[in-house]
């Protein structure tokens, strides 16, 4: 970076999220911890709910309705019942996880 | 308690429960109706060929013995002239319609109504628009009795009720209803406890409390979202703002925040007293927004608005038999969750006061 005027350094040292595009100020700054900690436990609700979202809503867009109201809209019981499903799932990873992290502790303790 | 969370056969039941639920609910089949009648308008002393398209219906067994009216009332219709059949599910009829209706008015509905021995009687009402251009009601009345609506058949087996928009998605009740009521069921437990917490400070009435909240609100979490991805192919979108919809957010949010009260209290004394007076509180708020504001206002949800709730055709003999077993298989397996949930807990709390000493 050649130079900075004193308003870009005020942007630069405010702007943490983005560590690759500023400057010298945040250029050792390890953010991967905090991209762990925000992104762990939410990835997998994330992903799940992602694609729930996107099945119906793809349907909606492009127009192809048809298969979710064929057979007297049938394939809309089967996305209910797999939202319920992949809700269970969900919950039941959370579970796992709380279950893990008391296992860790247990070993840490000896 | 102790010992029945380490019983496995009501787990068990619950399993089995909604093993049936599934069954029955997805294979027992929808009575015959009537999905599309062309045209749906019509002028008096016309002859008018009606296009009609049913579900689940077996127009070809049926043959010469079908018959079509269309009806106003249960003394004034008029029977159709002409029937063809073009398959089991398609069959034009023609109707000769009088030059005066039996009615004051310059448009009256009729229902259209299909009865043959192996489907029984259909009815699809508001079928066809008739419009006169003068009245004359006497004359009309004579016109329109040509053939009573007598002999109808009754089918034969277990039906779940056909309704228009919402055909085979009824079955959602199973799925999406009987998890509110489940849902009721299991932060009325949690509210139990927090009472039990308050009166005895014992900490494994909060784990329970804490536990069934979060379940609950698990139930009603999938509730809100099983119903958006069934209002987008019955009402037209996800979410509509739906008085309900509106209502039964505000409600999760009000429960989602009692676990964001619980974080903010490291001490665990502390923490299991407030939020248990929050979810007190919660609940006092939960009902009212759930089962009384809804009916206040004009929802597109059934039972509220005027509408009668959980009766009639939306709720019949038949699916009363799997949507209380629904419930009390969601509420059975919601119990089992949150019993492993106050099981870690428990267990963390265990450790924790071994290794402080």
């Amino acid at each position: 970076m050649g130079r900075i005027s004193p308003l870009s350094q005020l942007f630069l040292t405010e702007d943490k999220r983005s560590p690759e595009k500023g400057g010298r100020f945040n250029k050792n700054i390890d953010f991967s911890p905090v991209k762990q900690c925000i992104m762990k436990p939410f990835s997998w609700i994330a992903t799940a709910l992602f694609f729930l979202l996107s099945m119906p809503m793809a349907n909606a867009q492009s127009g192809s309705t048809d298969f979710m109201r064929s057979m007297g809209k049938m394939y809309v019981v089967v996305a209910v019942i797999l939202a319920v499903f992949i809700g269970i799932v969900v919950f039941l990873v959370y579970l796992d996880r709380r279950l893990t992290k008391i296992e860790n502790q247990i070993n840490d303790h000896g | 308690m102790q010992k029945l969370i380490r019983q496995h056969w009501w787990k068990a039941l619950g399993v089995l429960i909604l093993i049936y639920v599934f069954i029955a609910g997805m294979l027992i089949p929808l009575k015959p109706g009537i999905t599309l009648v062309n045209p749906s308008s019509t002028r008096t002393d016309t002859e008018v060929v009606v296009e009609v398209e049913g579900y689940n219906t077996n127009f070809d067994q049926a043959g010469e013995s079908i018959r079509m009216w269309l009806k106003m009332d249960d003394e004034r219709s008029i029977a159709a002239q002409q029937i063809e059949v073009l398959g089991p599910t398609k069959a034009k009829a023609a109707f000769r319609i009088p030059a005066y209706l039996p009615s004051q008015q310059k448009v009256q509905d009729f229902a259209l109504i299909i009865d043959n021995p192996v489907d029984g009687a259909t009815v699809r009402p508001n079928a066809v628009l008739v419009t006169q251009d003068s009245i004359d009601q006497e004359l009309g009345e004579q016109q329109w009795k040509n053939d009573p609506l007598t002999n109808l058949h009754v089918r034969d087996g277990i039906t779940f009720p056909f309704r228009n928009i919402l055909g085979e998605t009824i079955r959602n009740t199973y799925f999406h209803v009987s998890l509110w009521l489940a849902m009721m069921i299991i932060f009325i437990a949690a509210v139990v406890y927090s009472i039990r917490h308050l009166r005895t400070l014992s900490l494994d009435y909060d784990y329970w409390a804490s536990s069934l909240t979060a379940v609950g609100l698990l139930l009603g979490g999938l509730g809100l979202f099983t119903g958006g991805i069934w209002a987008q192919y019955t009402w037209g979108t996800f979410w509509s703002w739906d008085i309900k919809q509106f209502t039964t957010l505000i409600a999760l949010l009000i429960y989602l925040a009692y676990f964001v009260l619980r974080r903010a209290f490291p001490d665990e004394a502390q923490r299991a007293r407030i939020s248990a007076v929050y979810n007190i509180f919660a609940f006092v708020a939960l009902i009212p927004l759930i089962y009384v504001l809804p009916r206040l206002t004009d929802s597109l949800h059934p039972g509220n608005g005027g509408n009668p709730a959980l009766g009639g055709e939306d709720l019949d003999n038949t699916m009363r038999m799997v949507f209380y077993p629904a419930v009390i298989g969601w509420t059975l397996i919601g119990s089992w969750i949150a019993s492993l949930m106050y099981r870690s807990n428990k267990i963390e709390e265990q450790l924790m006061d071994q290794w402080e000493e």
